[in-house]
């Protein structure tokens, strides 16, 4: 187009990319079974980060309630808007790669573990910066 | 080789093996889709929840839970007040549920012409909006006339095209066209 008038807004200006770390997607089945109203809404405010990177929104700057801003740039996605009335608090564990435009999905886990979730999805993100992952 | 998914729909259809199960969780997501529009746009304004909530005049914790409100659970005038909050205008579109492809082209184009229509009435009585409204108007007849032609490229590759004769409209002004004639 020869013109983009400032109030159209503007369509998709990044192809991020998710990708999971060693190991998430068994984990994630285990969790699922003792959560699984809390993973249907954690996944469905995954879809909303996504698409807010996907927009072109700096993952620093992206100021949505469910997400937790976690020690080495990790952002943890809780559970609201579950549809059950009193949700356990879970969170899905994630690192927005900006460089190569990947969104690492960790791990989850609930409040019990959370000292040692949040510590190994900062090694998660440590090795990668390292190239010893990813 | 790593997996890697380009939406969260193929990210569900992996990660679910019962599949009655990733289906109830993608409709799950879908549900909420009219939310997250609006929680996105609030995004991309710029705006904190705070910030919405004090132009509403809402606590915190309504705008939250309106931002995770299921679509039949989140009233017009609520859409309408969110919407207004952000500056931005709601505009709702009423379309026959089964609607073809083509008669969207078709709808979409009788509404650009109701909006150029109105734009070529602006500059009667201002020479200089007469100037913008038709530096646009060609803008726009350029425009419009190359993206058609980029779509039927695609559909022509696909049949190994015959030749095409276009009839496209003349993007020169009258009063060039007519200095350009000897006297």
């Amino acid at each position: 187009m020869a013109s983009t008038p400032d109030n159209i807004p503007k369509e998709n200006t990044a192809n991020w990319q998710m990708e999971y770390a060693d190991g998430f997607e068994p984990h994630f089945r285990r969790f699922n079974k003792s959560y699984p109203t809390e993973c249907k809404a954690m996944l469905s405010n995954l879809e909303t980060f996504f698409r807010a990177l996907q927009e072109g929104t700096n993952p620093m700057q992206i100021t949505l309630g469910f997400i937790h801003h976690e020690p080495a740039g990790v952002k943890a996605i809780d559970q609201k808007g579950s549809s059950s009335k009193k949700p356990a608090q879970t969170r899905l564990y994630v690192y927005p790669e900006e460089q190569r435009k990947i969104l690492h999905l960790i791990t989850t886990g609930d409040k019990t573990n959370q000292g040692k979730d949040v510590n190994y999805a900062k090694k998660f993100v440590e090795d990668l910066r390292e190239g010893k992952s990813g | 080789m790593t997996k890697r998914f380009n939406s969260v729909e193929d990210l569900v259809d992996n990660l679910y093996e019962d599949k009655a199960e990733a289906k109830a969780t993608k409709e799950f997501i879908q549900s909420k889709e009219l939310a997250r529009i609006c929680t996105l746009l609030r995004v991309n304004s710029g705006l904190s929840q705070d910030e919405v909530a004090a132009r509403l005049k809402w606590s915190q914790s309504k705008v939250s839970k309106f931002e995770h409100a299921d679509n039949k659970a989140i009233s017009v005038s609520d859409l309408e007040d969110y919407t207004e909050a952000l500056d931005m205008r709601l505009e709702i579109t009423f379309t026959p549920a089964k609607m073809k492809i083509v008669e969207r082209v078709k709808m979409c184009f009788f509404q650009m012409q109701t909006y150029l229509n109105q734009l070529s009435g602006m500059g009667k009585k201002d020479t200089k909006i007469q100037a913008g409204v038709d530096g646009f108007m060609k803008e726009a007849s350029y425009n419009l006339m190359l993206q058609a032609l980029e779509c039927l490229d695609k559909g022509a590759k696909a049949k190994k095209d015959k030749s095409l004769t276009i009839h496209a409209p003349t993007l020169i002004d009258q009063t060039e066209a007519e200095a350009a004639v000897p006297a």
